[in-house]
């Protein structure tokens, strides 16, 4: 009997096993192994064992960076760059220094290092902008925001379409905000290539201002632009971003910044509500400016009414024998002087009125319809003083300082801001040296109209107007006189200690 | 890489960006610090950029971006050692994942079932990990998460495919002995979060039967 039994075929190796399951193994050795898996219940044990344990390596978290990251390691490769060049630069001088003949070589290897140093600089230090690009761009914006929920009181309070001129303005921005916030940083690179020369330098000013912010705070507008673009209203949430943006653009930075620290922290129903009073008086305020292109028209429309009648009043002025007392009628202040005296006849005011607003766009002309006939006139007066930026002297104000106004209206323009004090004291001047009433129109009663300097102005300046000062400027070249209104009274003298005055 | 290499910028970024959280994932299951891991991967960066005019065309580049991350991780390896430093499987809050803290509190009962095993079978894999020598576990972490042959794996680590093919089949035995109590009975490796399980079920009132 034979003793011979069939040996057992070598179970494979672990390695082979392994590799089978990598995809390591030729074809021939893989046929040798899925036979023996077909045969072998042990086998596919064993394999099953090393496959299952290799699945769960599956479960190992992900670490992902953040979003300081990139930017981090490209200043931190910028500035390695930098040290690099220094030193290879430094090296290179010397080597020119100990070979007298290699001299002038040197200093050219030195100066191309040095620009070529400047040039990685450039682009490290650009690469590191575009990590942050989409938050440089909008920093002013974003360090007004207080967190997404502020801005969704915000679109609640006010939509968007009421915080700026045009929407094709806000889609315009919405598409620059899409191009910066791409994930491929060759998009944002494509949008850096294609700005404008203004728009890299407003962006390099965006760049400072965004490093001199507190760490804490760069920190804060980051993970804020982060959470706006992840957010489920993102597009809303984008779109009241930029519309704000542009509402805020109108305001100073005090303006700003008086917002923030009235809106920051309010419960949300208190938010919105503030908001929305603000955001209404800003708009009213907003339309009493006149845009640069009716302000240009208003103004040739003056200049040109002024030079018709220049030579008639300056005859006038001779007729009368007003000789070297008579006011002075070049230059922005004579005209408003001209204008003032031409505006005293009614029949040519109106007609006078009508040209000069017919000059202006649809949009102020329904702005001064709305205001009725006090607020059309204070209106239009402002404007008109603003386009011709009329200006008057130090000395002439000092005079009507403290000749002209009462100690009421003294103490509260001593009481005022030094920047608003001056300003305050200019329109003053001018309404009440030239005419405030000129621009008055038929049936005008004394009121309170609005304008700048609000409801409050005419109630506290009151309507003392100089009759002296009337008499001066207000009585036309022809002799005519307007009206005098009851209320028209010299302002009591100025007692001696209200005198400080002359300080200014 | 051959245009970071004439000296484009936006490429350079475009490697950082699509190569950053690989490496980081790699360099932090390699020390097992997070802080440390992305302190490693900006030098793997900074050498790309240093090494930059060293590429030689043709060279797969993810390879030569791995043998660098290679080099670094075995650098701060050797340094750790030095200081008796001790591998620390990286904590799963940072990423995302799971602590023991919260395995325990899962078995508390305040977590479903299912979040409950994902936390202990990543927990578990961490330590298994965390039994591998540094080259088996850069070895398995190129083969699992890169998928890189043992020829690139090779190329990598400095050895031969043949070498790489018996380290591989060495780390996987070895991840298999350290898992497959888990995997088998549900059991933790160690029993460290079955201790730590226990624990939590002890410190929680039991119900009266």
């Amino acid at each position: 009997m034979s003793s011979i039994v069939n040996p057992q075929p070598e179970l494979p190796a672990e390695e082979e096993l392994v590799a089978y399951l990598d995809g390591e193994l030729p074809p021939d050795e893989c046929r040798r192994i899925e036979e023996r898996l077909a045969a072998d219940g042990n086998f596919r044990q064993r394999l099953h064992d090393l496959d299952q344990a290799w699945e769960a390596l599956g479960t190992l978290p992900c670490t992902r960076t953040d979003d300081d990251f990139a930017r981090t390691t490209m200043e931190l490769v910028a500035v390695a760059a930098e040290g690099d060049l220094s030193k290879d630069t430094a090296s290179a001088a010397a080597v020119g220094r100990r070979r007298q003949r290699w001299l002038v070589a040197a200093g050219i290897v030195a100066a191309v290092l040095g620009f070529a140093g400047i040039r990685l600089w450039s682009w490290l230090g650009d690469a590191a902008i575009v990590a942050d690009l989409p938050v440089i761009r909008y920093v002013d914006l974003l360090t007004q925001i207080e967190d997404v929920e502020f801005l969704r009181q915000i679109r609640r309070a006010v939509p968007p379409e009421r915080l700026t001129d045009g929407e094709s303005a806000v889609d315009e921005e919405l598409g620059h905000l899409a191009w910066i916030s791409a994930d491929k940083g060759s998009a944002r690179w494509e949008w850096l290539e294609a700005t404008s020369a203004d728009e890299k330098a407003n962006l390099a000013s965006q760049t400072k201002r965004f490093k001199e912010l507190p760490t804490v705070e760069r920190r804060r507008i980051r993970s804020l632009s982060r959470d706006i673009s992840q957010a489920q209203d993102a597009k809303e949430l984008q779109a009241t971003l930029l519309a704000y943006g542009q509402w805020l653009a109108r305001l100073t930075p005090g303006e700003q910044q008086q917002l923030r620290e009235e809106l920051w922290g309010l419960p949300g129903n208190e938010q919105a509500d503030a908001l929305r009073r603000f955001v209404r008086l800003e708009n009213e305020q907003a339309s009493r400016r006149l845009s640069p292109e009716d302000a240009e028209k208003l103004r040739n429309a003056v200049l040109s009414l002024v030079e018709e009648r220049r030579a008639r009043i300056l005859n006038e002025m001779h007729r009368r024998g007003a000789g070297d007392r008579a006011p002075r009628l070049e230059g922005p202040l004579g005209a408003l002087r001209i204008l003032s005296w031409e505006l005293q006849n009614e029949e040519r005011a109106n007609r006078a009125r009508e040209r000069i607003i017919g000059q202006l766009s649809p949009e102020a002309q329904a702005h001064l319809e709305r205001l009725g006939r006090g607020g059309r006139r204070v209106q239009l007066w402002h404007w008109i003083r603003d386009s011709l930026q009329a200006k008057v002297g130090p000395a002439e104000l000092e005079r009507f300082f403290t000749d002209e106004l009462d100690p009421d209206q003294r103490e509260r323009l001593l009481n005022l801001p030094p920047g608003e004090m001056q300003p305050e004291l200019e329109r003053l001047y001018f309404d009440k040296e030239l005419g405030f009433r000129g621009l008055m129109e038929p049936g005008d009663e004394p009121g309170n109209p609005p304008g700048p300097g609000g409801p409050g102005f005419r109630r506290e300046m009151g309507e003392r107007d100089r009759p002296g000062g009337r008499d001066r400027f207000d009585r036309g070249p022809d002799g005519s006189r307007p009206p005098r209104r009851d209320d028209d009274r010299r302002p009591p003298p100025p007692r001696p200690d209200e005198r400080r005055g002359k300080a200014i | 890489m051959l245009q970071v290499r004439d000296g484009d910028a936006h490429a350079f970024e475009e490697l950082m960006l699509r190569y950053q959280n690989r490496l980081l994932s790699l360099l932090a299951h390699m020390v097992g610090q997070r802080d440390l891991a992305e302190d490693l991967t900006q030098e793997v960066f900074l050498r790309v950029y240093r090494a930059r005019n060293r590429y030689v065309p043709g060279a797969k580049f993810s390879t030569w971006l791995f043998t660098i991350a290679g080099n670094v991780a075995s650098n701060a390896l050797r340094t750790k050692s030095r200081r008796r430093e001790v591998y620390l499987p990286p904590s799963t809050n940072e990423s995302g994942g799971y602590s023991l803290d919260a395995v325990a509190l899962a078995a508390s009962g305040l977590m479903p079932t299912r979040q409950l095993d994902k936390a202990e079978l990543c927990a578990a894999v961490q330590q298994a990990i965390a039994t591998l020598n540094d080259r088996q576990r850069m070895a398995v972490l190129l083969a699992k998460f890169e998928q890189f042959s043992y020829a690139d794996i090779a190329e990598v680590m400095d050895m031969s495919p043949q070498a790489i093919k018996s380290l591989l089949s060495r780390a996987r035995c070895n991840l298999r002995d350290a898992l497959q109590p888990y995997l088998d009975r549900g059991a933790m490796i160690n029993g460290t979060a079955a201790q730590a399980s226990a624990e939590a079920h002890h410190r929680s009132p039991e119900p009266n039967p």
